[in-house]
Formats: C-alpha cells, structure tokens, sequence
C-alpha cells in the first residue's frame, strides 16, 4: 500500500477500506440456501431470503428488485447486507399487506464487485465477469382456471384466471402420469405456454405444486 | 425453503436405544442450494477476461483470430418442487458495449455429476445483450478443482472491415441463476 500517496481523509478512508475488507469484496462468493421461488398465500405479508457468505472474509452483498414480471407493487426489502465470514442471513421482505390481487416480483441478489480493480489497456476487450441469483417472490393464490388447446405441435396452456398456477407438465401414458417431465414453472394470471409433446403421448397431465392434477387427453 | 422429510418408519433401526417409546420420529432438514462462481481452468476465481484484437505485421493482411479463452462455472444445485425443480444460467450484458464489428460467442457444455441440464451456445453483440446458455440444472454439483465446472468457450469473432479500435473496452457480463 502506498501510504505516501493517501493524506487525511483519504488515510482514513483506505483504512475502514481494508478494515471492512473491501479488498476481498471482488472475490466475495454466496449462495442462496431457502430456494429461488417462494410462495405465499395472501394472508402472508412476510417471507425471508437465506443468503450465505462462503468465503472467510466480510462481504457486502446487492439486492434489488426488477419489473419482468411487469408493473407490480414492489415488495420493502434491504438494498444491501452486510455478511460476516461464512455468516448465513435471513434477510427479510414484507408484502404491502393490504394487497389482495396476485402480486408477483423477481428480486435479484449479487456479491459486490468492486470495479475499481478493473483495469483495461488500449486494444484490448476486457469482459468483467460477475454473478448473481434471481429469486421469484409470488404472493397469492394457487389455482386451476387453465385453457388448453391442442395444436399441431403440442399444447398450449393459457392462465385465464386471477390467480397463479404452478406445477409441471407431464405427458400421459394411457390414464396415468408418463414421463418424463415436459415442462414446469409458474403461470401469472394471463400467462400463456405452448409446450411441445411427444407423439406418443396419449396426452397432458398438469400436476400443480400442492399435487391437485389436470389431464387433458389428446383429441 | 427448507425441505422436510418426515420418516416415522424408522422404529427398528432404533428400538435397541428407545426401548420407552413406540415410535420414533427422524426429522431430515436439507437445504436447497443455489450456488455458482466463475473460475479460471485452474480452478482461481476468475473477474476479467481479456482479449487483444492485435495488427498484422504484413501490410495488407487481415487482423489475426484471437485464441479462445475457457471459464469455468462451478456450481451446486439441490433443487425443490416445481417450480424450483430445474435451474437456468443466463447472461446479460450490463455494462459497457462490445466494439462495433465484434461478437462475441459463448458455448456452454454442461458438466458435474447429476442433473446437469442442456447447454446452448450464444453470441453477444452490440444489439444481442442477453441469452440463455444452460437450462434444466436440477440437482446436481460441478466439483471444485482445476478443470471443473461448466466449460463457457468464448470465442471473439470479426471481420477487420468492421473494426473501430476507437470502441474498443470493457464489458460487463453477468451469469444469473434463476429458474426461468
């Protein structure tokens, strides 16, 4: 460290730097430890995100909110946490508890990278490299009001109610579940998916999260 | 969220200890587990990559390929019930441009033991800034040494005609493990 170059404020400032072990903060690792989706019901205004520090030293960590899913009411969480080494947080978020529609948000959490240690050179194409989590944060009920409609090419699945369906896709083979697993995810109120199926399959069996199916043989 | 597995089935393994009770309940906790760094073929955490588009030394000749670099994503995955059953790692760029006249394309063979998923290959570009290069990790784990993880082939491709050195610099890229 140059100490020479660094006066004052300065001084100070590279001090609580390396106090706070900001060097390490470009090689600073976590892990999302309670899933990356997470389901409430309305009557739920609170949920937690388990983050954990992997490296031996304190690390910062990012945490922010972004509209994919479109314009919907953001939930209140922490900008940025602070870990200790290999410290797991649980770091909470609360639902506007007076929302009754289905509310939906994608919040994204990433080590702090310091990119004052980029350097670049003229000539050269520098690609700094970073990582992060998406976490889906869904707030409402879980339900079948699903449209299905054969097409040619397999089926196609369109949410038309209010509320989420989350599930998997299977193909049926004769009257019972086949495998394997064609396809799985969320469906926000509106949502459509076209799910390409086997030609031999002897249609769809849409098993949601809480196990309640609907099968819809081939026409 | 956690996982629960409720074994109450367990009695004989333990009645020679639990001679008091009829039955015995053995709660298992596993964690579900969303974790990826980015790591050089040495198995070195890995920040930068850098490329040097460099001149020819013969008047008239075209600028030369640049070798092809590897990173390595190392990874653990314990997935849960759908819709967290089945990981993605996409790419974004977030910061800075590539230079006009180069794209840069990204091959991704998936890799570990388990669930491995299906690997893509993606070019980024001024006007392509995103893509999806692995799909339906489930539970699965890349191991941590030299040469392990998801190898990334970035290849830089262009044509000299196209070249701005003026534009040249870096470019932020970042992998996000989501389930869609």
């Amino acid at each position: 460290m140059r100490f020479r170059s660094v006066q004052g404020n300065g001084l100070i400032a590279l001090f609580f730097s390396q106090f706070l072990g900001l060097t390490y903060s470009a090689q600073c690792q976590i892990s999302i430890t309670n899933g990356l989706s997470h389901f409430h019901s309305t009557l739920e205004t609170t949920g937690v995100i388990s983050i954990k520090n992997l490296t031996e030293h304190p690390s910062k960590v990012l945490i922010y909110q972004d509209s994919v899913f479109g314009i919907q009411h953001p939930v209140k969480i922490a900008s940025e946490v602070w870990l200790e080494p290999f410290e797991r947080r649980s770091v909470r978020y609360d639902w506007l508890s007076t929302d009754s529609s289905s509310q939906c948000r994608r919040v994204y959490i990433e080590p702090y990278l310091d990119s004052a240690t980029a350097t670049n050179h003229p000539g050269h194409i520098t690609l700094r490299i970073s990582t992060r989590y998406a976490v889906d944060l869904y707030r409402g009920r879980i339900a079948d009001d699903l449209e299905i409609h054969w097409t040619p090419d397999g089926v196609r699945v369109h949410n038309r109610g209010g509320d989420f369906w989350a599930g998997a896709c299977y193909p049926m083979d004769g009257r019972i579940r086949g495998t394997p697993r064609l396809a799985s995810g969320v469906l926000r109120p509106g949502d459509v998916r076209v799910w390409s199926v086997p030609t031999d399959a002897d249609g769809i069996w849409l098993e949601r999260v809480d196990g309640h199916v609907v099968a819809s043989p081939k026409p | 969220m956690r996982t629960l597995l409720l074994a109450s089935s367990v009695l004989a393994a333990f009645s020679a200890s639990a001679q008091n009770s009829d039955f015995v309940d053995a709660m298992f906790y596993i964690d579900e587990s969303a974790m990826i760094r980015a790591v050089d073929a040495q198995g070195n955490n890995l920040t930068d990559l850098t490329f040097h588009i460099v001149s020819p030394n013969i008047p008239g000749q075209a600028y030369l390929t640049v070798p092809n670099q590897t990173m390595y994503l190392q990874y653990t995955s314990v997935k849960t019930a759908a819709p967290d059953d089945s990981r993605t790692i996409s790419v974004d760029v977030i910061g800075g441009n590539f230079p006009q006249g180069v794209t840069a394309s990204l091959a991704a063979n998936p890799s570990g033991t388990g669930a491995t998923g299906d690997g893509n290959e993606i070019q980024l570009s001024q006007y392509i800034t995103s893509g999806t290069l692995v799909e339906g990790i489930g539970s699965a784990y890349s191991g941590t040494g030299a040469g392990k993880g998801i190898p990334v082939i970035f290849s830089i491709d262009f044509a000299t005609e196209n070249l701005d050195a003026s534009t040249a610099g870096m470019v932020s890229l970042q992998f996000t493990v989501s389930n869609s």
